[in-house]
C-alpha cells in the first residue's frame, strides 16, 4: 500500500465528495444522467492517478476542475446545433444567447412559488460560466480557486460573480417582493 | 475557503446544499468502482490496484480471480487520440460562441516582406476570438490605440478611435489595409480545417499529467495550393477542453516566411456581441466609411468625397500600424 493512499481513504473521499460533485456538475447542466456520468469519468480519471495525488487532501479542488471544464466542454460542443434554429427569417445569423435555452421564460416566474425553485430556475438563466463562479464562490471557494478551477484570471472572476449576483438578484427580486436592482 | 457573507451566496448555498443531500453518494461509489475495473489502462495498474484490492478485501474468491486477470493479462491500451483527433476535437470546442483572448507577438522578417510590398507591423497586440470571428487591440508605434476585427460576414473593420472607421467587403481582396490586417489574424476554425486538409501532424507527449498536449503541423507540399497562409503550425492544448493554450504559427507569403506569430492564451471571457463588430469600439455618430459608393452613371464619375476620406482614414490606419519599435506597455483593460 506504500505511494499511495488506502483504498479505505479513497472511498471516503468519494463518499464525501460525490454529493457536492454531482450537484455541482447537474446545476450545470440540464441532462442529471449527462451530469452523472461526467462525474464518475472524473472520478475514474482521477482515483487512476491516485498515486500522484493527494486526493483525500487535494481532490476536491481537482475534481470539481475536471468537473467543470468536461461539462462546459460537452455545452460547448452541443451548442452549435442551437445555433442552426437561430437564423433570422431574413436568413441573417443571430448572436447566439449566453444564457441557457432551457430557462423558464419571464412570465414562467411567478409559477415559482417557492424560493428554492426560483433559485434553481435563476441558475439557469445564468451562463454556464457565470452560474459555475458564483456556486463556486457561495461554497467558500476564494477567488484564486475558482480562477484555477475555470482557468481565467481573478479579477475575470470577480467581474463574473458581481454580474452573476446581479442578474440571480434581478431574478429573484419578484419572488422576494423586492426592486430588481439597477 | 472563506465564509460568505452576500445573501445571494448564502442563497445559492442552501439551494446546492439541498441537492448534494438528494445525491445518492454510496450509488456514484459503486458506478466509479464498476466502471473503473475493466478500462484501466496498463500504466496506471498500480494506482488502481491500490485502490481495487482494498475495495474487493473479503470478497468471494472468484471475484479476486477476476480482478487477477483483469491485473495480470495483457491489458487493453486505453485509446489515445491521435493528432489529427485532437485538431479535429480542438476545432469542435473553437465552433462554439465562447469569447478567448490571445497576446500575440510576431516576429517580422524585412526581407520577405519588402518583396511583398509590405513592412513590418507591430509586434505586439491582443486578439480576442469567438469562432471564426475575432477582433485586435493594438498600439502604434506612436502609443495610439487601434481596433480592427472580422464580423460574422466576413466584413474587416478598423476603429481609428471612437469617432472614425472603415469597413472592407471580403471582395476588397486587394487592400493593403486587408493583406496587414491578415498577416495578424487567426481565424481558429477555419485555420484547424486547414490543417486537417493539408498538413502531416503529429503529436507530441505532455510531461505531466495536466501538461498541454503539443500538435505539430507541417505543411504537405501541394500544388494545386501553392500559397498556404502558413508553413508550420505548433499548438499547445488543454488536455480536458482542448482549447489552444499557445500557438505559433509561421505566417507565409507567396511560399516564404515573413514572420511568426505566437498567440498565447490569457483569458475566456463573456464579452457582448458588438464587440466583434465596429459598432462595439466607436462612438454611434462616428463616421464610419465603407466601400459602397453611388453606382457610376454614363460617363466619368465624379469622385466621391468618400472615396478621398477613405484613403486618408486608411492612410492614418497603415502609418500607426508600421514600425517595430518597443513592445507597447497593455493594461489589459477591454471596453465593456
Amino acid at each position: 500500500m506504500a505511494g499511495g493512499p488506502a483504498s479505505d481513504d479513497l472511498d471516503a473521499w468519494v463518499l464525501a465528495t460525490a454529493p457536492r460533485a454531482v450537484a455541482y456538475a447537474r446545476s450545470l447542466l440540464k441532462n442529471p444522467d449527462d451530469a452523472d456520468d461526467i462525474v464518475q469519468d472524473c472520478y475514474c480519471r482521477l482515483l487512476a492517478k491516485a498515486g500522484t495525488y493527494d486526493l483525500p487532501r487535494d481532490g476536491l479542488k481537482l475534481l470539481l476542475t475536471a468537473v467543470t471544464n468536461a461539462c462546459i466542454n460537452l455545452r460547448t460542443r452541443r451548442r452549435p446545433v442551437f445555433r442552426l434554429v437561430r437564423t433570422d427569417p431574413d436568413g441573417t445569423e443571430q448572436a447566439d444567447d449566453p444564457a441557457d435555452p432551457g430557462a423558464a421564460a419571464p412570465d414562467e416566474r411567478l409559477a415559482h412559488r417557492e424560493l428554492a425553485d426560483g433559485i434553481a430556475a435563476g441558475l439557469r438563466t445564468l451562463p454556464p460560466q457565470q452560474r459555475a463562479d458564483l456556486e463556486l464562490k457561495s461554497l467558500g471557494h476564494t477567488q484564486q480557486d475558482i480562477a484555477e478551477i475555470l482557468s481565467i484570471t481573478p479579477s475575470n472572476a470577480g467581474v463574473l460573480i458581481h454580474r452573476a449576483r446581479h442578474a440571480l438578484a434581478a431574478y429573484l427580486a419578484p419572488l422576494m417582493g423586492e426592486e430588481a436592482p439597477q | 475557503m472563506t465564509a460568505n457573507d452576500h445573501p445571494i451566496d448564502d442563497a445559492v448555498r442552501r439551494h446546492l446544499d439541498a441537492e448534494a443531500a438528494k445525491v445518492d453518494a454510496r450509488a456514484m461509489l459503486a458506478r466509479v468502482k464498476a466502471a473503473s475495473t475493466p478500462a484501466t489502462p496498463s500504466g496506471l495498474r498500480k494506482a488502481a490496484a491500490i485502490w481495487f484490492s482494498g475495495a474487493l478485501t473479503g470478497g468471494a474468491v472468484a471475484a479476486a480471480v477476476l480482478l487477477s486477470f483483469f491485473l495480470n493479462a495483457p491489458m487493453p491500451t486505453a485509446q489515445v487520440a491521435t493528432a489529427a483527433e485532437l485538431v479535429e476535437q480542438a476545432r469542435e470546442t473553437h465552433a462554439a460562441p465562447t469569447d478567448r483572448c490571445y497576446d500575440v507577438v510576431a516576429e517580422w522578417n524585412p526581407d520577405p516582406l519588402k518583396k511583398e510590398k509590405l513592412e513590418p507591423i507591430v509586434q505586439a497586440s491582443r486578439l480576442w476570438t469567438r469562432g471564426d470571428q475575432f477582433w485586435i487591440s493594438t498600439k502604434g508605434q506612436f502609443g495610439n490605440k487601434l481596433e480592427w476585427g472580422q464580423d460574422r460576414a466576413g466584413k474587416l473593420w478598423i476603429a481609428l478611435g471612437p469617432k472614425r472607421g472603415l469597413t472592407y467587403d471580403p471582395s476588397e481582396v486587394g487592400e493593403p489595409v486587408q493583406r496587414y490586417c491578415d498577416l495578424m489574424s487567426l481565424r481558429v476554425v477555419s485555420t484547424l480545417g486547414d490543417l486537417l486538409q493539408g498538413y502531416d501532424l503529429k503529436r507530441h507527449e505532455g510531461g505531466k499529467p495536466g501538461d498541454p498536449i503539443r500538435v505539430e503541423a507541417n505543411l504537405r507540399p501541394n500544388p494545386l495550393h501553392p500559397n498556404p497562409k502558413f508553413g508550420f503550425v505548433g499548438l499547445d492544448l488543454d488536455p480536458e477542453t482542448k482549447v489552444i493554450r499557445k500557438a505559433v504559427l509561421k505566417r507565409q507569403l507567396n511560399g516564404e516566411t515573413v514572420g511568426t506569430l505566437a498567440f498565447t492564451l490569457v483569458e475566456t471571457g463573456d464579452l457582448p456581441d458588438d464587440q466583434y463588430e465596429i459598432r462595439g469600439h466607436v462612438d454611434a455618430d462616428a463616421v464610419v466609411l465603407d466601400g459602397k459608393f453611388p453606382p457610376p452613371g454614363i460617363g466619368p464619375a465624379p469622385r466621391d468625397p468618400r472615396d478621398r476620406d477613405r484613403a486618408k482614414f486608411r492612410e492614418d490606419f497603415l502609418k500607426k500600424i508600421h514600425g517595430g519599435g518597443p513592445r507597447p506597455h497593455w493594461d489589459g483593460k477591454k471596453k465593456e
